[in-house]
């Protein structure tokens, strides 16, 4: 995939199976977004083969609409409308993904519980907090039951409980058979949720696993440590880049 | 799909009665002061054709640039609703709620200039098929314009050419090339039957 003269992603072979929750970490400019964008059909691939749950991926418009409203994308744009409430806005895009009118306001009271927005549901979306939208926002990508969820950041803004519902309800998609993608800066994020991750740097996959055996790979070769290493330590022993994890995922020390 | 798009834009101008008297009130204010400020039939007709012509334009094209730069058109494609479904719902909606805002304004011409019932008639019709085509018009440069800015720049010029070519700003010579040009643009209709309500022609 390319923007421009710059090739974002390169040499990519990737496969998600269905009941899976795949995590994506990598540094800032990795390539995380860009492969959330072709796998959420915004970019068509410049080159090789996409499948997207069993369609091959062209840029024929009839084929790509049934494809979309089988997935569900949270990324990091405000796509609220302010004067609608939660549920209102829950509801719109319940039906854009082919739900009924009845269904999806169910759908919606059900998904806004879940977040702990109940009580807010029918102000409007102009008065939530941040961490509030930040809920909508996941909600709305799960609302009408997709089968491939793709998630950007999908805990940044969240409070406690809003990560503990959304890694319960990703579990709960993802034993019902959906597939799950989420993007992450912060490492401990996929090592709790994912069955497999996949490190990107560069616009390369440089090293896919399940994180527990990733981790427990990393044991057996570095030397012992007092805290319990992460996937943050897997990172760096595969690259030698440093990702920090403070606040937001940081590269220390770019590999040359 | 049904009608989903539609049905949000309408809600959507019914949650905002503050803009919804605006967009109202400006307008029939402008046409107050023309239309009671014995301006001649002819100017006043050119003035009541500019205004409706970009209050349609601007009306559907600013919030299109608008959802197009924060991201919301995109996000209603990916989910699974093609742009020309949302176009032409947005559309629909868009001219039907500025014909709703505009009404005040097409009532006191009439009152003024006391229209005949034919022509209040014409008068409705033209406008409507006026404000489709505006706001046609106004998505379209939206989604082609870089950014806001550009879109309303790109608007008044398209709209302003598109007056001059259907004969609001002078009548061509009968026979002539810009004669047969100015049938082909849906404003010339809609400033003949501004016309006719104002005892022009």
């Amino acid at each position: 995939m390319r923007y421009g003269a710059r090739q974002a992603l390169s040499g990519l072979d990737l496969e998600v199976g269905f009941g899976e929750v795949v995590g994506i970490l990598g540094p800032n400019g990795a390539g995380k977004t860009s492969l959330l964008r072709l796998l959420c059909t915004g970019r068509l691939p410049s080159g090789g083969t996409l499948v997207i749950l069993g369609h091959p991926v062209s840029p024929s418009s009839r084929s790509l609409v049934s494809l979309r409203r089988q997935i569900g994308i949270a990324g990091d744009e405000a796509v609220h409308t302010d004067a609608l409430t939660g549920q209102e806005n829950l509801e719109f895009f319940a039906q854009l993904g082919g739900l009924e009118r009845a269904a999806a306001q169910a759908r919606g009271r059900a998904i806004l519980s879940r977040f702990g927005l109940d009580s807010d549901a029918d102000r409007p979306v102009a008065h939530y907090s941040l961490g509030m939208r930040r809920k909508l926002l996941l909600a709305q990508a799960l609302v009408h039951d997709p089968r491939l969820i793709i998630l950007d950041e999908p805990t940044t803004g969240l409070d406690k409980a809003g990560r503990d519902a959304l890694r319960s309800m990703l579990r709960e998609r993802a034993a019902s058979g959906a597939a799950i993608v989420l993007a992450s800066n912060d490492p401990l994020e996929p090592q709790r949720v994912c069955d497999r991750v996949i490190f990107l740097h560069k616009g390369r996959v440089i090293l896919a696993g399940k994180p527990d055996e990733l981790i427990a790979r990393l044991g057996a070769s570095e030397p012992v440590e007092i805290r319990r290493p992460d996937l943050a330590d897997v990172f760096l022993a595969a690259t030698g880049a440093e990702l920090v994890p403070d606040s937001r995922f940081a590269l220390r020390n770019s590999p040359s | 799909m049904t009608s989903i798009i539609w049905d949000v834009e309408l809600k959507l101008a019914m949650r905002r009665p503050r803009v919804a008297i605006l967009s109202a009130g400006v307008p029939l204010l402008l046409v107050a002061v023309v239309a009671l400020g014995h301006a001649p039939p002819p100017h006043a007709a050119l003035v009541y054709t500019v205004l409706f012509t970009f209050f349609g334009t601007f009306g559907a094209a600013v919030p299109w640039a608008r959802d197009e730069e924060r991201g919301w058109l995109q996000r209603i494609v990916l989910a699974g609703t093609p742009k020309f479904v949302v176009a032409l719902q947005r559309l629909g909606a868009s001219a039907f709620i500025d014909l709703v805002e505009l009404l005040p304004s097409l009532l006191l011409i009439v009152l003024v200039y006391g229209t005949h019932p034919a022509d209040t008639m014409r008068l409705i019709i033209a406008v409507a098929l006026g404000l489709v085509f505006a706001n046609a018009l106004g998505i379209l440069i939206a989604t082609f314009a870089g950014s806001l800015a550009e879109t309303a720049l790109i608007a008044s010029v398209a709209a302003l050419l598109l007056l001059h070519a259907g004969g609001v700003f002078r009548t061509p010579d009968p026979g002539s090339l810009a004669a047969m040009i100015q049938r082909l643009v849906p404003f010339h209709y809609m400033h003949g039957a501004i016309q006719a309500a104002v005892g022009y022609r």
